[in-house]
């Protein structure tokens, strides 16, 4: 259950990567807002990317 | 030299012993797993270089878009028919098959050759990754048309990084590809969010009207840099097709392709070829043009996506050298089979982080990828014809393994000889390699044939 959570809040932090820009094409965030927001939404996905496969091997193992 | 050359394959041949059988029908792996194996491979740092190139080379948006459709599906075909057929009917890697084919001797050469390419590979990638650093710390990057290191600077991050990578490699290359798969689904949402940005700085507006506009104006205009080759189409086409040429005419992915359980498996390259090779290098093209067509890739990156673009531009160099260096590491290790794995990655570690000092070899990537395809590819020919020719005219197969042969010497003229033809032929380097491989084929299989009669 726990992996799975993880799985979804990785999946949101790379929805969130590529929403980013989009936000700052329709003028909705400014430059540094975008550039913020890929950076935070980048960090979330290496820590919820990585939970999410130590999961996958605890699981396996 | 013929002993020398028997010792030499036979410590080769241990080195390689675990994938010697074919592989077992129960661990053929599904298309899926391949589909994740391809994409993964093919967003890698060079992606940043190549479709920055293409601006710099003029080329046109239609042209642009046309070339690397048609390449990329060429390049998927080259997989599914030539690569994957022999992979599944063999289920051997190209080493061993290579060895019943020229012998033990022939499959030296091209490992040691395959070794080179790969240590310039990573350094180009190291390199790359060097653009980065030098952008976050506000030093100054190679420009384009420069050959030798003209900054202190630049020497100093490469060889760090080189010396980084290597030590890294040497920890755990395991556990860096663990890592590496961590970052391969994160690498692609970047490309796409530093093209959508730079889209906004170069004038699309909100509601895209004028986006065909800005790409065929701002990005592809059909205009080269100055000291830039012009580019069409067909350049697109043949490089996009051969850019993996190695791997696929090549034959080099069959040790892949050899857990597929048919051969449309090698359709499923496709999920690298269309978001690796088609989406990022467009994208790489529109962060280019956002930099007013600076060949900086940190520097792209850095404009483009902030932090995270430097890191990606950083952790793509570092995750792609990685797997080369042990390909490399690997691949040496056939001439110094009684060093350590550790001792063998710190050699190619260092050459390779010389060679990344160079920035002409990532400066001239797309040529460099081009005479890599172009070395290795008489190779996959000389397996094609033997493998589907000559059963059907009648010539003998796998003469070497069945006479005891160290070298089949026609093996060798013809790859030798087909590197000559194509070094000599007066058009594109990007087109060379397909009037060479027909010669190959058809110089193997007469001079085999010959030889019967």
């Amino acid at each position: 259950m726990v992996r799975r959570i993880y799985g979804a809040l990785a999946a949101l932090s790379l929805a969130a990567c590529v929403a980013a820009p989009f936000l700052y094409l329709q003028q909705a965030i400014g430059e540094a807002g975008y550039k913020n927001a890929l950076a935070a939404a980048s960090v979330a996905w290496f820590v919820f990317g990585s939970l999410w496969v130590r999961g996958a091997g605890r699981a396996k193992g | 030299m013929s002993t020398g050359f028997s010792n030499i394959a036979s410590r080769m041949d241990r080195l390689y012993e675990f994938d010697r059988e074919p592989v077992a029908p129960g661990k053929l792996q599904t298309g899926w797993q391949f589909a994740g194996l391809f994409a993964g491979e093919h967003v890698a740092a060079t992606e940043f270089v190549i479709g920055a190139f293409f601006v710099l080379h003029g080329v046109r948006a239609a042209d642009l878009i046309a070339g690397l459709l048609i390449g990329n599906t060429l390049a998927v075909l080259s997989w599914a028919l030539i690569c994957a057929p022999i992979a599944v009917r063999t289920r051997l890697t190209l080493y061993w098959y290579l060895r019943r084919i020229a012998g033990p001797g022939v499959t030296l050469l091209y490992n040691v050759a395959n070794a080179l390419l790969y240590c310039v590979l990573a350094g180009a990638m190291i390199a790359v990754a060097a653009t980065g650093v030098c952008t976050v710390l506000g030093w100054p990057a190679p420009q384009v048309g420069q050959v030798m290191p003209e900054s202190p600077a630049w020497v100093v991050v490469t060889l760090a990084l080189g010396a980084a990578f290597t030590v890294l490699a040497v920890l755990g290359f395991e556990k860096l590809s663990k890592f590496a798969s961590i970052c391969s689904p994160w690498m692609f949402p970047v490309f796409i969010a530093g093209a959508v940005f730079m889209l906004g700085r170069l004038g699309v507006r909100p509601d895209l009207g004028n986006l065909w506009e800005v790409l065929s104006t701002r990005v592809w205009n059909g205009i080269a840099t100055p000291g830039q080759e012009q580019f069409g189409i067909l350049h697109v086409t043949f490089f996009s097709w051969s850019a993996n040429l190695a791997m696929h005419v090549g034959l080099s992915d069959m040790a892949l392709l050899r857990y597929a359980k048919s051969w449309r498996t090698g359709l499923y390259s496709a999920f690298g070829m269309y978001p690796g090779h088609l989406l990022c290098w467009l994208c790489s093209g529109i962060m280019v043009a956002g930099v007013d067509r600076e060949m900086n890739p940190g520097l792209m990156a850095f404009e483009a996506a902030g932090w995270a673009g430097a890191a990606a531009v950083i952790i793509a160099g570092w995750t792609t050298a990685n797997p080369t260096l042990y390909r490399a590491g690997l691949a040496l290790q056939t001439i110094t089979p009684d060093w350590p794995r550790w001792k063998i990655t710190v050699a190619a570690g260092a050459v390779t982080s010389v060679l990344a000092c160079f920035p002409v070899f990532f400066l001239k990537l797309l040529d460099y990828v081009a005479i890599y395809g172009l070395v290795l590819m008489p190779v996959g020919a000389i397996v094609f014809a033997e493998h589907w020719l000559f059963p059907r005219l009648g010539i003998p197969q796998y003469l070497a393994e069945k006479r005891g042969w160290t070298m089949n010497w026609r093996a060798l003229a013809v790859w030798l000889g087909t590197l000559a033809f194509c070094f000599a032929l007066p058009m594109h380097l990007f087109f060379r390699w397909l009037p060479g491989y027909v010669l190959a084929l058809v110089a193997y299989t007469l001079l085999m044939r010959w030889r019967r009669s």
